[in-house]
């Protein structure tokens, strides 16, 4: 009998609360999947450890730092070793637009700013991340004790490098190595933020307004106080991300999909649209926002004494140059890889040759509509061989010292390993730079005029489109 | 320079339709090339070569070359040109109309030449001094027009700009507001038509770096004016209706073909006043001739009945960010010719926004419904037969060779500044009042004096999506609820003159005065389906009857009242009677079965739950913690439960017989009842015994019996049926009509509530009168209860049958 349980009103009050709750609750159970959190794809930062009573010093070249490094992260130069940020080559990869395996990278490769880098290397090597590459000798790839482990993991702002990548002369080596943490924007962006010889010059979507950037310039590193690392997730030195100016795979790729959800969007409208346009297309409506980038460089023009230097304009030196700001993308079909124009390809100088033409079409379904920023060049070839040539410009009997052509290419082709017939033109090049920094907020996204209008930015007929998709039809 | 040509690629492609028009020569009346003949052009002869030009302009609302924007409406002067101007094609159908040429060839009494001066913007046409001149170096040597020249296209929302208010198709560039001729709709209605984000605009609006939303979902999804607004007899759009073929057919492929549309196209525009005149089928639209809102607003609580009681502009045109006339006073002009201006939504600079009045409309389906409006006050001179004074008598009267005349200066510049700052432009004086009339009396006005009135505009644009719309539904059900709010509308008196309404649809409503002489607009919330009479809306949340709500409260609080003096009176008592307080017999009985505890107690929850929910949604305001919508759900829920529970208790107590202990036995249950009643009055504080014992065949005395029987028998049905006729009245409109509408079934179920309340309280108090005070809650938790013996235990139904306690 329960006539003297105490507690039975408990079991009551229990059972009916169930019964509305449960009522409730079934009534109200919301339909809509809530998105998963982005920040679980996030990884936690590593704690840092202050090093200033690790290394006591004195240094007084960069390979003693390293030394002192390895002393305890013993693999940490052998890992750098491995990658590209040392190698500026990329292992052979497997292509199918050539017949053979492809190594490209910077050490081996032409683009179309400051053209190449062998025979320069001097100069051009200040951004490598390591000691001692000049062109006199070739460099010693498998002496890992000239990684420079300063660049990346210097935090006071003062480790500057100078020919061949050594430190420049004044740098407080010491101060420098007590000072060694995780890489934040600031190391990468000595680097990134200024290919091409400048700040802003290559990318567009990445310039020195990223270091102190505002929630309107980028979401990621304005409003969350993103480093690079967060994205560009990094395991023994390994950092992924790849740009089709140097690598024609995929393969350590990185996407806005590893952290959001493609179906996040709750209007209809726009989630119909992930199938075919990239989350960059809506969401960098433009790059440049703050400093100009780069849009033309013309080689033919330089040495006029003519002419005046005028910084983003002309320069004797280099040539004549035009930059943008608020730079509106041009769009493309693109799958996630790109082809390669490689020393010694024949290209057709009546034309436009893009070094890196991204891949993809309407009719590749892995393709989507993305953004690019498009640099186009004036840059010297054979116009015997039709091939593109590479000059030597900052080293020793280069153009910049001699403002002689003819002697700078040979020198330079010399070096690269391609014929020259003595015979030089300028030829017509562009590159694309894919954009996919610089995202701003969902509120300063394009919106549906923007691109479905009289005046909209793409060009339907160019992407493979009869007409706009919204009167034509999209693909398949 | 090869930079520019390289960059030239880069350039994005302008998408532009390739105009199919051929080329044209432009000719005047008589048919003569105008390069040559040197007359204005004709666009009945020039467009009438191919187009039925005749056709074109006996069908359209817009046929009137000499038309003005919207500033008609806002202006009550009667048109001062009556002499009809030739259609103007070109307004519409160029990229780049000249609209300010046109306008001034109409304002300097050169209306022939209107048509022509559209035209000076491309070149074909320059005004000197000695009149309008054909530029022959823009004619092809053929003499015939280049047609990219002219861009002749379907009008784009620009073209429908020029006079429709603001319209801005560009995204990147900040918009700001258009003055002037254009500018005109954007007054009387707040209306921008633009795909551009609020926050991206150019206005200074208060927060706007948080109105991502843009203008008008319509023009951000592409949907331009002409898609709503499109000829009549654009075989493009589908109008014909279903119905008029036999039942076999679904579409009816015979439809007129291009060529005699563009021959004779009708220039009756879809969902336009003009067109619903016009005759033609189709004319009219909806919102669900291209949305399907019943299938995307499930979530939204009585769904059919707010589609019946409003348009879906209500909810979806929530707020309006450009400044809108509250008022326009054409009693005093400015400097320039235009009248004085006050404006909502606008805190000096800062446009606050403003949400618009809703106003009964009826509907194109006949129904009247609730949507948005902009109500504007307008004051005005008229003659003595009612006419109102033109603006030149006005402006001669104010103005003279463009500035004030003389002695409007000296009565109105008080601070003898030399111009009329605001302050100064009114009618503050009876003498500053005979002035302006005595002036207007001159040129030959009889008796002028001064009008006012009010003018409704309705806004169906400025669209917005679901998230943005009006979700927050205590926005309207609420004491201080959107549909009731009163509408600003300035002074309510100038020089003599009193603010006036029409009092039909849509300003059904009065006038309210307020301090300082402001009037304001008090809506009247009437809608009615098709052919019916309009009835009062009774808006949950906001509305109630007053003495009701006084009624129910004085019975509780009367009943809560006597309980609290009956128990004090009863704890004197007690005091007083220790000594004999355990004298009586005890014997525990068991009264209540496992399954009349479980309803019981059920229904108590469930009653406790509906009360404070319906309380909530009575008066939302005190409660603003709760979501309204979630509250008349677990309303609804919790009355199903209770609704279950009371049917299945009905079933168990048939079927047992317990329904017997319910029914009072016909003999003796006066004086049973009486002898009750005096046991709680008096018995009760001497220590008597219970007159009636609770026994498990009789529990409940006659009082109960009596109370329960009304309980269960008028007021539990009466509530269920109220709050299902409340519950269906979007679903059963004609019913709930029949019986009284929401405006009586919800006081009504407020009324009951507030008695099922009263109960409760009483019902509480008296489970405390058992044998201790908290006996018989705990008998109806565990279902014994200790009684005590009681002197007619031995008359009635004898001993309860032996229950031991273990």
């Amino acid at each position: 009998m329960l006539r003297n349980f105490k507690y039975i009103w408990l079991l009551g009050l229990l059972g009916t609360i169930l019964v509305v709750v449960g009522v409730v609750v079934l009534a109200l159970s919301p339909r809509r999947v809530t998105a998963p959190d982005p920040w679980v794809n996030v990884p936690a930062r590593l704690p840092t450890v202050d090093h200033s009573d690790l290394l006591v010093g004195p240094f007084t070249t960069g390979p003693e730092v390293t030394a002192a490094c390895l002393a305890c992260h013993e693999d940490a130069a052998a890992q750098v070793a491995m990658t590209t940020h040392w190698t500026w080559q990329s292992p052979p990869v497997t292509v199918a637009w050539r017949d053979e395996p492809v190594s490209v990278g910077k050490a081996n490769t032409l683009n179309n700013f400051c053209i190449g880098i062998q025979s320069n290397e001097a100069e051009c090597t200040r951004c490598h991340a390591g000691y001692g590459w000049g062109p006199e000798e070739p460099f010693d790839f498998t002496n890992v004790a000239n990684v420079d482990c300063l660049v990346c993991h210097d935090q006071t702002g003062t480790y500057i490098k100078s020919d061949e990548g050594f430190p420049a002369e004044d740098v407080d080596l010491l101060a420098v190595a007590q000072s060694v943490g995780p890489p934040t924007r600031a190391n990468c962006g000595g680097c990134h933020f200024n290919g091409g010889g400048g700040n802003g010059v290559k990318h567009g979507d990445l310039d020195s307004s990223l270091y102190f950037p505002s929630e309107n310039l980028d979401v990621h590193m304005g409003g969350l106080d993103f480093q690079c690392t967060d994205c560009h997730q990094t395991e023994n030195h390994q950092i992924s991300g790849r740009s089709i100016s140097v690598s024609v795979d995929d393969a350590n790729q990185i996407y806005c999909t590893d952290c959001h959800e493609t179906t996040l969007h709750s209007d209809e409208r726009i989630t119909a649209h992930v199938d075919t346009v990239a989350c960059q297309t809506c969401h960098i409506p433009t790059v440049a926002l703050r400093d100009p980038t780069r849009v033309l460089w013309d080689w033919s023009q330089a040495g006029d004494l003519s002419r005046t230097n005028v910084p983003g304009e002309y320069l004797l030196t280099r040539g004549e140059f035009m930059t943008t700001l608020d730079y509106q993308p041009t769009y493309t079909w693109y799958n996630g890889t790109a082809q390669r124009y490689l020393l010694g390809d024949e290209i057709d100088p009546s034309s436009v040759t893009v070094l890196d033409p991204p891949m993809g079409s309407i009719h590749d379904p892995t393709a989507l509509i993305f953004p690019f920023k498009i640099h186009y060049a004036r840059q010297p070839y054979d116009t015997q061989y039709n091939i593109l040539l590479q000059p030597t410009t900052a080293g020793e009997g280069g153009y910049w010292e001699t403002f002689d052509w003819d002697s700078a290419l040979r020198l330079g082709a010399a070096a690269a390993g391609i014929p020259y017939s003595g015979s030089y033109g300028f030829a017509e090049t562009s590159m694309y730079w894919p954009l996919t920094h610089m995202v701003q907020p969902a509120s300063a996204a394009l919106t549906c005029t923007d691109c479905h209008s009289d005046n909209g930015r793409m060009d339907w007929l160019a992407l493979g489109y009869n007409g706009d998709p919204m009167v034509w039809g999209g693909r398949g | 320079m090869v930079g520019l040509a390289l960059f030239g690629a880069n350039a994005t492609l302008a998408q532009t339709n390739p105009s199919f028009h051929p080329a044209i020569a432009l000719l005047d009346a008589s048919g003569a090339p105008v390069q040559t003949s040197g007359a204005p052009v004709s666009t009945l002869t020039t467009c009438g070569n191919c187009h039925d030009t005749t056709f074109i302009a006996a069908n359209s609302s817009h046929a009137d070359g000499a038309l003005r924007s919207v500033r008609q409406d806002a202006a009550p002067f009667v048109a001062e040109s009556t002499a009809q101007v030739e259609t103007n094609c070109f307004l519409c159908h160029l990229a780049q109309p000249d609209n300010a040429a046109r306008l001034a060839a109409l304002d300097s009494g050169q209306p022939q030449w209107a048509s022509s001066a559209t035209l000076r913007a491309v070149g074909l046409i320059t005004q000197s001094a000695s009149g309008w001149r054909w530029n022959t170096g823009a004619f092809r040597p053929d003499g015939m027009i280049d047609p990219a020249l002219l861009g002749l296209q379907d009008p784009t929302d620009a073209n429908c700009g020029q006079c429709h208010g603001t319209v801005h198709s560009d995204g990147q560039t900040p918009l700001t507001l258009t003055a002037g001729e254009s500018g005109w709709e954007t007054l009387l209605r707040g209306q921008v038509f633009s795909p551009q984000r609020i926050s991206s605009s150019g206005l200074n609006i208060e927060n706007k770096d948080t109105l991502t939303r843009v203008w008008d979902v319509h023009a951000e999804r592409v949907v331009g004016c002409t898609d709503c607004h499109y000829a009549l007899n654009n075989p493009v759009f589908d109008t014909q209706p279903n119905i008029t073929g036999p039942d076999h057919l679904q579409f009816d492929p015979r439809r007129m073909d291009f060529g005699e549309y563009l021959r004779r196209p009708l220039h009756q525009f879809a969902n336009s006043s003009g067109a619903a005149q016009s005759g033609f089928g189709g004319a009219a639209r909806s919102c669900a001739s291209c949305h399907d809102a019943v299938n995307t607003h499930t979530w939204l609580p009585y769904t059919e009945r707010h589609f019946s009681a409003m348009t879906c502009e209500t909810c979806h045109v929530p707020t309006l960010y450009a400044p809108a006339l509250e008022s326009v006073d054409w009693t005093v002009l400015s400097a320039d010719g235009s009248p004085r201006m006050t404006y909502r939504g606008l805190d000096d600079a800062l446009i606050a926004g403003f949400q618009p009045v809703v106003l009964p409309t009826v509907g194109t389906d006949g129904a009247t419904r609730l949507s948005p409006y902009n109500v504007v006050s307008r004051w005005y001179w008229v003659a003595a037969d009612g006419t109102p004074v033109s603006e030149a008598d006005l402006r001669a009267a104010w103005l003279l060779d463009g500035a004030y005349a003389p002695e409007i200066l000296a009565a109105f510049d008080a601070d003898a500044s030399g111009a009329l700052e605001e302050s100064e432009l009114l009618l503050n004086t009876p003498e500053q009042v005979g002035l302006i009339a005595a002036r207007l009396s001159a040129l030959g006005v009889s008796q002028p004096r001064i009008v006012g009135d009010v003018r409704a505009y309705a806004i169906h644009h400025n669209v917005i999506g679901g998230q943005w719309a009006q979700g927050d539904c205590t926005a309207c059900h609420a004491d201080q609820s959107r549909l009731a709010a009163l509408v600003t509308l300035g002074s309510g008196t100038r020089g003599g003159g009193t603010l006036m309404l029409a009092g039909d649809l849509p300003l059904n409503g009065t006038l309210q005065s307020g301090a300082d002489g402001q009037v304001f607009y008090r809506p009247a919330l009437v809608a009615a389906p098709p052919q019916t009479p309009l009835v009062d809306l009774y808006v949950l949340g906001h509305h109630s009857v007053e003495w009701i709500n006084w009624i129910g409260a004085l019975a509780f609080l009367g009943v809560a009242f006597g309980i609290s003096a009956h128990a004090g009176l009863r704890v004197l008592a007690l005091r007083r009677q220790t000594k004999r307080a355990s004298k009586g017999t005890k014997r525990t009985v068991y009264l209540y079965g496992v399954y009349e505890r479980v309803w019981h107690w059920l229904q108590t929850f469930m009653i406790a739950g509906l009360l404070f929910t319906g309380l909530v949604i009575h008066n939302p305001e005190t409660f603003g913690m709760f979501s309204f919508q979630g509250v008349v759900l677990v309303h609804n829920l919790l009355a199903l439960i209770l609704v279950i529970n009371a049917a299945f208790a009905l079933v168990y107590h048939l079927v047992s017989g317990e329904i017997r202990q319910y029914l009072p036995k016909p003999y003796g249950f006066f004086d049973n009842a009486v002898m009750q009643a005096k046991y709680y009055l008096h018995g009760i504080f001497r220590g008597h015994p219970h007159p009636f014992a609770k026994t498990p065949d009789q529990r409940l005395n006659p009082l109960q019996q009596i109370t329960y029987l009304a309980i269960l028998n008028i007021l539990l049905p009466l509530q269920i049926i109220t709050g299902a006729l409340m519950w269906a009245a979007p679903r059963l409109p004609d019913l709930t009509a029949q019986l009284g509408g929401l405006g009586f079934l919800a006081p009504f179920h407020t009324l009951i509530a507030w008695a099922f309340a009263t109960f409760m309280v009483l019902h509480v108090y008296l489970t405390t009168t058992g044998h201790t005070p908290t006996a018989s809650i705990k008998a109806m938790m565990l279902g014994w209860e200790e009684t005590e013996e009681t002197a007619s235990q031995v008359s009635s139904s004898g001993p309860a049958p032996a229950q031991e306690v273990n």
